[in-house]
């Protein structure tokens, strides 16, 4: 789900702001179009809702880890270089080892 | 570990979805965690495992015919969405046709549902 699909990325970065001003540490795995949040270089043209710029904020928050699926980010052509600093990249096994360990499992797309 | 189930709801050729959800699926196996596929809707189109150009990143039935090799399943197709597509399932993919009742039934036994 990229930032621009609809009224799903909009309520995930929602779901994604209640969880940590409640306190839950948040494991946010970015995978297929998702991997689009994690681009830096990302514009959005005026008027439109800067979801980027809300994520970007929330994914330094010290209680949320965030990783972009290395593979999903190759295919779509996302570098090191254009990644945000507030997210890493990471794999398919990261995200099963959050997955066996995780109390509420929660997917946009 | 918790139990997961990939419903693959979209059929070939639109776009990436489904095979990166096939990957997860593998991935998940990998790490010895029980997986689920089920084939809904327009997905059951896959279990007719379409050819599709060699080296075509769309082109998922290879990795559904060797999931079972890597322990996923079952492989569930949905009896109502083959019946309404006139879809017959091919004999390469050792899959289980259920019901909509008996869907559900397996999904209440799974912890974690994910959608393609």
């Amino acid at each position: 789900m990229s930032p621009d699909s609809g009224t799903a990325p909009a309520r995930a970065v929602d779901t994604l702001e209640a969880a940590l001003s409640k306190g839950y540490a948040v494991f946010v795995f970015l995978y297929e179009d998702g991997i689009l949040f994690a681009r830096k270089d990302r514009d959005t043209p005026q008027g439109e809702i800067d979801l980027v710029t809300r994520f970007t904020s929330l994914s330094a928050h010290p209680n949320c880890d965030a990783v972009a699926c290395i593979t999903a980010g190759e295919r779509r052509g996302l570098r090191g270089s254009s990644l945000l600093t507030s997210v890493r990249f990471g794999g398919l096994g990261e995200w099963t080892e959050s997955l066996s360990s995780s109390d509420i499992v929660v997917q946009f797309r | 570990m918790n139990s997961t189930a990939i419903v693959i709801r979209h059929g070939p050729g639109t776009g990436l979805g489904t095979r990166e959800m096939l990957d997860m699926a593998l991935v998940l196996a990998t790490f010895d965690c029980p997986v689920t596929v089920i084939l809904q809707d327009d997905g059951v189109y896959w279990s007719r495992l379409p050819s599709l150009p060699e080296g075509n990143p769309l082109s998922v039935s290879g990795r559904l015919k060797s999931l079972p090799l890597y322990d996923v399943g079952p492989i569930i197709v949905h009896s109502e969405s083959c019946d309404s597509r006139s879809v017959i399932i091919d004999l390469g993919l050792h899959s289980t046709v259920l019901s909509t009742s008996e869907i559900l039934d397996h999904l209440s036994t799974i912890d974690v549902i994910l959608e393609a």
